[in-house]
């Protein structure tokens, strides 16, 4: 059929630009976000090699996108820890091997719970680590060989947590909201290298990191309760707007943070005490903690 | 193939409501959500341009129909959201693209004139547009409202106090009504679009905006009109079900550098 817009394009078959000849580098592939947004970016032609530091895991998770994958793209898995510099250049050379780059999804994060006044610094440094330093890094190697490529699209999954206090989980929130900070800063350098580089922020998501909140009553109804949209999220949603930021349909977008949450950031962080007040009871901040309506 | 995840990317079949639609950003989203399958009901003030755009659509083989309105009337959007309604036996997607830009410095003379003239259009449209397209929205499946604000609602430009007052008041409608209307599962987003190649802009000489772009904006660039459309696309798929209350910079990195 002829198209009524100016700009030619190859459309999926689902509506969507097809990511054929698109090659992807995908950290935390092995579960939850990760794979689902492999799985959508592999449904539309990209290539995709999944970072984890789980083989065994990457390799069930590799099965899960071939079955779902158009019928052109690869899949690969590579092991390593998103820390460690010299694992990410490794991954990223696995995944240049036969193609240039040109999608990049710093998803890998970890998370902890502790109160400040009490916080075990090597707790802080750990998750610092692996969100931080693991985002970084990937942007680092990844930026590198994108820019080779001519250009592309670099996205980081960050969270909710970025955008409002999460009591109690302050290294997380920090980690979350320096990703958003260097995603802002990365746009700006690499608009000239031709490369995009924004985040999603999910909110409560049905992954195994968050079974605990679906599992406890009084946390779940509290994330509903502040949620517009009422209802919990799933990979896909954030698969999807992953996909969106890395595809060629956002090719104005760039230094974006984007909530993917049903609307949590237009009110307050989700309430923890049930957890602090089991977990640390003797915190004098967290016997301070009053009721929120 | 068996799908095996239940959101779609398509718009296919959807009825869209696109105002602003006979030129720049307003006429390029029309043409991509035709494209996309979607039954659109373009809308603009001017007649002759408009049909040009519908009759372009139908020449592609895809479903458009235009409808002339002011919409600084309210009578007539309430008439004409109603005969779109009709018409299509549903209604899907209201994209409130349609603006207009009154550049005007705060003492002068035609400022009143300026103010309300740009708070029209701009903002208290789109409350009308919501309200008469709402029982409709209400009866679909995956409702969308998208509100066209502007980099302007995030930051500001001399002399154009009623549009970047406008364009604030846009973010804010759109987060309020994110939080009244999520529990019924419509959506609603904005985005702020950026240099871009439209009408508003034309005046603008080739080598201004060049440089423009190679100081301000991280793509060093102008956008195309079509890119914004994308955005918009995107905001009113079904599969982003679980997006509310968010004003998306479509703007080429511009807001990160300087607002």
């Amino acid at each position: 059929m002829a198209k009524a817009g100016h700009l030619e394009s190859v459309h999926g078959k689902d509506g969507g630009m097809n990511l054929r000849d698109q090659n992807a580098f995908v950290t935390g592939g092995g579960s939850g976000i990760g794979l689902a947004s492999a799985q959508a970016l592999a449904r539309d032609g990209a290539n995709v090699t999944l970072f984890g530091r789980n083989a065994e895991k990457l390799a069930r998770a590799a099965a899960l996108v071939a079955e779902v994958k158009s019928k052109s793209a690869e899949v690969r898995t590579f092991a390593g820890d998103v820390g460690d510099e010299v694992a990410v250049a490794a991954g990223i050379a696995e995944a240049t091997r036969d193609a240039p780059l040109t999608i990049a999804v710093a998803n890998a994060g970890a998370g902890t719970i502790a109160p400040l006044m009490s916080m075990n610094l090597e707790q802080w440094d750990a998750v610092l680590r692996t969100n931080l330093r693991g985002t970084v890094n990937t942007f680092k190697h990844a930026g590198r060989a994108i820019a080779a490529a001519g250009g592309g699209a670099m996205c980081a999954v960050s969270s909710i947590a970025g955008a409002r206090t999460h009591r109690f989980m302050s290294a997380y929130c920090a980690s979350k909201a320096a990703i958003d900070n260097l995603v802002q800063n990365a746009a700006d350098e690499l608009g000239a290298v031709g490369i995009r580089v924004n985040s999603v922020l999910p909110g409560l998501v049905d992954t195994e990191i968050a079974a605990g909140l679906f599992a406890t009553e009084e946390v779940y109804a509290d994330y509903l309760a502040c949620m517009p949209l009422g209802r919990a999220g799933t990979v896909d949603d954030i698969a999807s707007a992953v996909r969106f930021l890395c595809g060629p349909e956002s090719s104005w977008i760039t230094g974006v943070n984007l909530s993917v949450d049903g609307g949590h950031h237009l009110r307050r962080g989700p309430n923890y005490d049930v957890f602090s007040r089991m977990l640390f009871p003797d915190d004098p901040a967290v016997a301070g903690e009053v009721e929120q309506d | 193939m068996t799908r095996i995840s239940k959101l779609s990317r398509s718009i296919k079949g959807r009825i869209a409501i696109i105002t602003g639609a006979a030129s720049g950003m307003g006429k390029a989203t029309a043409q991509l959500f035709a494209d996309e399958g979607a039954r659109v009901a373009a809308l603009d003030v001017n007649a002759e341009p408009l049909n040009a755009v519908v009759e372009e659509i139908e020449a592609a083989g895809c479903e458009a129909r235009a409808w002339t309105v002011d919409l600084a009337d309210r009578s007539a959007i309430e008439r004409v959201i109603g005969e779109i309604g009709t018409h299509f036996g549903a209604i899907d997607i209201l994209v409130n693209n349609a603006g207009i830009s009154i550049p005007v410095a705060i003492d002068s003379d035609d400022y009143e004139r300026a103010w309300q003239k740009s708070l029209d259009v701009l903002i208290t449209a789109h409350t009308r547009t919501i309200r008469a397209a709402l029982p409709w929205l209400r009866k679909s499946d995956a409702g969308r409202i998208v509100n066209i604000a502007s980099t302007e609602g995030l930051g500001a430009t001399k002399y154009g106090s009623p549009y970047t007052a406008a364009k604030h008041a846009v973010i804010g409608l759109t987060r309020s009504l994110a939080v009244e209307l999520g529990a019924e599962g419509i959506t609603v987003n904005c985005i702020c679009p950026g240099p871009i190649r439209t009408g508003m802009t034309a005046g603008i000489p080739e080598d201004a905006k060049q440089e423009f772009a190679r100081r301000r904006v991280a793509l060093k660039r102008y956008a195309d009109p079509e890119e914004v459309a994308h955005g918009t696309l995107s905001l009113a798929l079904p599969a982003s079900s679980f997006i509310t209350g968010v004003a998306l910079p479509v703007d080429g990195g511009l807001t990160i550098r300087n607002a």
